[in-house]
């Protein structure tokens, strides 16, 4: 790291309260979850948001941006001023931290990408009226609710894990088009919760 | 914060370094015309305050799009400069002599700059530059001026040390008389930010109210 970076990096830590190493929600346990490669996953887009991160009373928050195009999921965390702190890259079934600046993502890059796939892109076939639908998702079992024409809530289950992974879904989730105002993400198995708050999408 | 602060900020890092740090520079542009640099600055160091509302659109080089934001920039001797970010979200940044405060729309940071040498680059920044310090600011950029101070110019600031360029390429910025347009900040790691600012008032008089309430953050 240069001289320059290395007090860059000073300087923005000391301006975002310092940063903290990532915790894990289950120190020395995988969080369950098939890892589909992004290119299997649509649609392409860019949500630009803002994320709080709640885990044993403790809460961070930062902003990111979640980019989908092609074979590639991103997700970039913001410091302030828009400068990139860190970015987390997914391609094929393996998710990669690259490290700039504080603050750091909360949880270990494939967690962060796991949850990204719960909120975003595994789902339910779209059903033709409100209600709850059921499915099974390569070894989970999921239930969507739908309530005037909007996915409002999404749930994982595994025959392995007492509890939920519950996602809570704002307006926004239609049936053509999911674009959610908010979501939030509650994660019975690590007991952690996650509030994302959906600035705005754009579709590739 | 916004990428103006980010860039002079990161730029001015210079002004912390070494000297030997600095002398590892090779100024590459050509001195700037004296005469039309004497005479934008003392239209700056003549500027009583200034209040813009600006447009940022910042490409990071992995994103396809672009991060917007919007809100409003105030200067004031004695005061420092405050930017209120308004869109996507509300933030406010205030430099003063003595303090950094961020309020991120939820909490307030405040970085003692007496006790942060590094961040102290931040208020020297905003000083030199508002302020019209030209000979603090060429200790750490080397300015390359393009056209004439009452008329459509491009001030072009590139870090002197090459240790700060391996943070900021170059600092752009527009004006035409006093009247700022555009300031452009290329990152070494291809990262453009482009600010246009509009609604400039460079003859912007506070009363001291309205300077309570326009340099408070978080504002109230």
């Amino acid at each position: 790291m240069t001289r320059a970076a290395a007090v860059a990096t000073l300087a923005l830590a000391a301006m975002t309260g310092g940063c903290s190493p990532p915790a894990s929600p289950a120190p020395g346990e995988r969080y369950p979850c098939v890892l589909h490669p992004p290119s299997e996953l649509s649609p392409d887009m860019v949500v630009e948001q803002h994320v709080v991160a709640r885990f044993r009373g403790r809460e961070g928050e930062f902003d990111a941006v979640m980019q989908k195009r092609g074979a590639e999921l991103l997700v970039v965390g913001l410091g302030p001023m828009n400068v990139e702190a860190f970015v987390i890259r997914q391609v094929g079934d393996d998710a990669a931290l690259t490290q700039r600046l504080g603050p750091r993502p909360p949880f270990p890059p494939r967690d962060v990408i796991v949850d990204v796939h719960r909120v975003f892109f595994k789902r339910l076939p779209v059903p033709a009226e409100d209600g709850e639908a059921h499915g099974r998702i390569d070894d989970e079992d999921v239930t969507e609710v739908w309530r005037g024409a909007q996915l409002r809530e999404r749930r994982f289950a595994r025959q392995d894990r007492r509890g939920l992974v519950r996602v809570e879904f704002g307006p926004g989730c239609a049936r053509d088009r999911c674009a959610p105002r908010t979501a939030r993400l509650v994660n019975e198995w690590f007991g952690y919760e996650l509030l994302l708050d959906n600035r705005r999408f754009t579709w590739l | 914060m916004t990428r103006l602060g980010a860039a002079l900020a990161l730029g001015l890092l210079g002004l912390a370094a070494p000297a030997s740090a600095r002398a590892e520079g090779t100024a590459t542009s050509a001195p700037a015309p004296a005469g039309e640099l004497d005479a934008l600055f003392a239209r700056f160091a003549a500027m009583p305050g200034l209040q813009a509302r600006f447009a940022e659109d910042k490409q990071l080089s992995l994103l396809v799009t672009p991060l917007h934001s919007e809100g409003t920039i105030h200067f004031l001797r004695g005061r420092g400069v405050v930017v209120h970010t308004t869109s996507p979200t509300r933030q406010s940044t205030l430099v003063t002599d003595r303090q950094l405060v961020l309020w991120d729309g939820r909490t307030v940071r405040r970085v003692d700059l007496d006790a942060s040498p590094s961040v102290a680059a931040f208020a020297r920044a905003f000083t030199l530059l508002l302020g019209a310090d030209r000979e603090a600011l060429e200790r750490a950029f080397t300015l390359a001026l393009q056209g004439r101070a009452d008329d459509g110019w491009t001030l072009r600031l590139v870090p002197v040390a090459a240790a700060a360029r391996n943070v900021v390429a170059t600092i752009e910025l527009e004006g035409k008389g006093l009247i700022l347009s555009t300031l452009r900040i290329r990152e070494a790691n291809g990262d453009l930010s482009t600010m246009r600012f509009t609604g400039v008032d460079v003859q912007r008089r506070y009363t001291g109210a309205e300077a309570d309430r326009i340099f408070r953050v978080p504002p109230p």
